[in-house]
């Protein structure tokens, strides 16, 4: 089957918008991502999110070693401009994609202004399968009382990624994608909490 | 020879638009995001923005409700439904709990919504600190700066001059602790139901080309102060003249010929089907 340039995005639209209204939740996207088996550089399910959302009108970077041929995929299916992570509004974070050069980037984009928040980066990670115990809770805006992380995440990541929403409304939101063609999302405004079965190390 | 409208009327470069914008309103609870409001074929104020929200929305597999201030039945309600149908061949229906997305004007539901539904108001004024700063690059940095003393004056003012507040439907609410948002012109009867909502509440202004939402079990707080409670509209005593219904959101109608004041349900398929269960508990007792 092939992918429908119409009904595919909207399906996967819709998951992403839950997913980003209840952080934490795990959408499945297989449907969709199956058909996109054309994709090899990239997760299909990372594939279908940057087609939902990348256009001429916004600006993309992408990390790791493999970033050339991505970033031509990606170039030639949406006609968005890459960029460097200082200026993108998306940030896409292939598989094996070092810790180091991620933070880095992290630390680099765009968080939004004040006035402006919603000019920020929006990430697009690609991790392993998500739903595997994480010992972190999530909280926060479309979260009843708590719920689990979707993905283990370093102490270091969580360190750079709490600075960088320290100051509400600005902030980044991160988009997980994963092999089997799951999404999840962190937006913002969850608080992440420090893993519970580690014991206290100083 | 005609060719086939595109689903869901928007060009897909225009939903992308769209998306991206709610997206970010979603990880923003209460800020408005400015988006590219498209000519729709609608006058805007009209319900454009609540259109744009829900064509960039709709799928094959929904069902739509769309209610103009409570009513299933009315023009701009009617006429909406019929553009999205033609558009995309979709189910309408007028029974809360059957649709999947529900458009409105000025009225939440009666029903509780669940977490498997979306509901998109249609709102002419997003900004709720405009009656007092015309400019909005000062109301961008109001909000930047949480600077929200005028929205509390406006208040203070009316309970000055009249011992109450006097906003009758958008009331404004703080949302999670940080944004002051119009919540639409929904009577404050309908305020508290934004609270911890179960489903997500998208807003879209068309004309002021602003999107903006509450996400799923957020705070929402009506602004009141500690020696004058928010109150939302009271009808103890009073029920529907049609089913019966109390705890409501009632219309007050004045009847010419009799001169008696007599209310009913402001939410009109909440009120049908509370009638048709009563049609059927008598038709029952009839039988038995």
């Amino acid at each position: 089957m092939q992918l429908d340039s119409v009904h595919d995005i909207q399906k996967v639209y819709r998951e992403l918008l839950q997913c980003m209204a209840r952080p934490g939740k795990i959408a499945d996207i297989r449907e969709s991502a199956d058909k996109a088996d054309f994709v090899r550089e990239c997760h299909p399910a990372t594939f279908l999110v940057v087609q939902t959302l990348l256009d001429a009108e916004v600006t993309f970077h992408v990390l790791g070693d493999r970033t050339d041929t991505i970033r031509r995929k990606i170039a030639d299916y949406t006609f968005a401009a890459h960029t460097t992570a200082e200026d993108a509004d998306y940030i896409i974070a292939p598989k094996g994609t070092s810790e180091t050069e991620l933070l880095e980037a992290m630390r680099d984009c765009k968080a939004g202004t004040l006035e402006n928040p919603h000019q920020s980066a929006a990430w697009i990670i690609e991790s392993e399968a998500l739903g595997g115990p994480s010992g972190r809770k999530l909280s926060g805006p479309g979260i009843r009382d708590e719920a689990e992380a979707p993905i283990a995440l370093s102490e270091a990541f969580v360190s750079t990624r709490n600075l960088k929403a320290h100051e509400f409304p600005t902030g980044i939101d991160l988009i997980f994608t994963d092999g089997d063609g799951y999404i999840s999302c962190i937006p913002r405004t969850t608080a992440i909490s420090a893993k519970e079965e580690s014991a206290w190390v100083m | 020879m005609r060719a086939e409208p595109q689903f869901a009327f928007l060009d897909e470069g225009s939903k992308k638009e769209i998306r991206r914008a709610t997206l970010k309103a979603v990880a923003i609870p209460g800020y408005q995001v400015p988006f590219a409001s498209r000519e729709m074929p609608m006058a805007r104020g009209w319900g454009t923005g609540g259109l744009q929200l829900t064509c960039s929305l709709v799928g094959k597999e929904d069902v739509l409700k769309v209610i103009d201030q409570g009513a299933d039945e009315s023009v701009n309600a009617v006429s909406i439904k019929k553009l999205v149908q033609a558009t995309t061949g979709i189910p309408v229906t007028e029974r809360t709990e059957e649709a999947t997305l529900i458009q409105s004007r000025h009225r939440i539901p009666e029903i509780p919504m669940t977490k498997d539904q979306i509901l998109v108001l249609q709102v002419p004024m997003p900004e709720p600190l405009r009656k007092y700063e015309k400019k909005e690059s000062i109301t961008k940095r109001l909000h930047a700066e949480s600077e929200y003393s005028g929205a509390w004056l406006m208040l203070f003012e009316q309970i000055m001059k009249y011992g109450r507040t006097t906003t009758g439907a958008d009331h404004p609410v703080l949302v999670n602790g940080r944004y002051v948002m119009a919540p639409s012109p929904i009577p404050r009867f309908d305020n508290q139901k934004m609270d911890h909502s179960e489903a997500l509440i998208l807003l879209g202004a068309g004309r002021e080309k602003k999107i903006y939402a509450v996400p799923p079990y957020t705070e929402i707080r009506s602004l009141a102060f500690e020696d004058h409670p928010f109150k939302g509209e009271d009808f103890s005593g009073k029920c529907c003249r049609f089913c019966g219904a109390t705890g409501v959101f009632l219309d007050e109608l004045y009847i010419e010929e009799t001169g008696v004041t007599e209310y009913q349900c402001n939410d009109t398929s909440h009120c049908a089907d509370r009638l048709e269960r009563q049609g059927e508990k008598e038709v029952h007792h009839a039988t038995v």
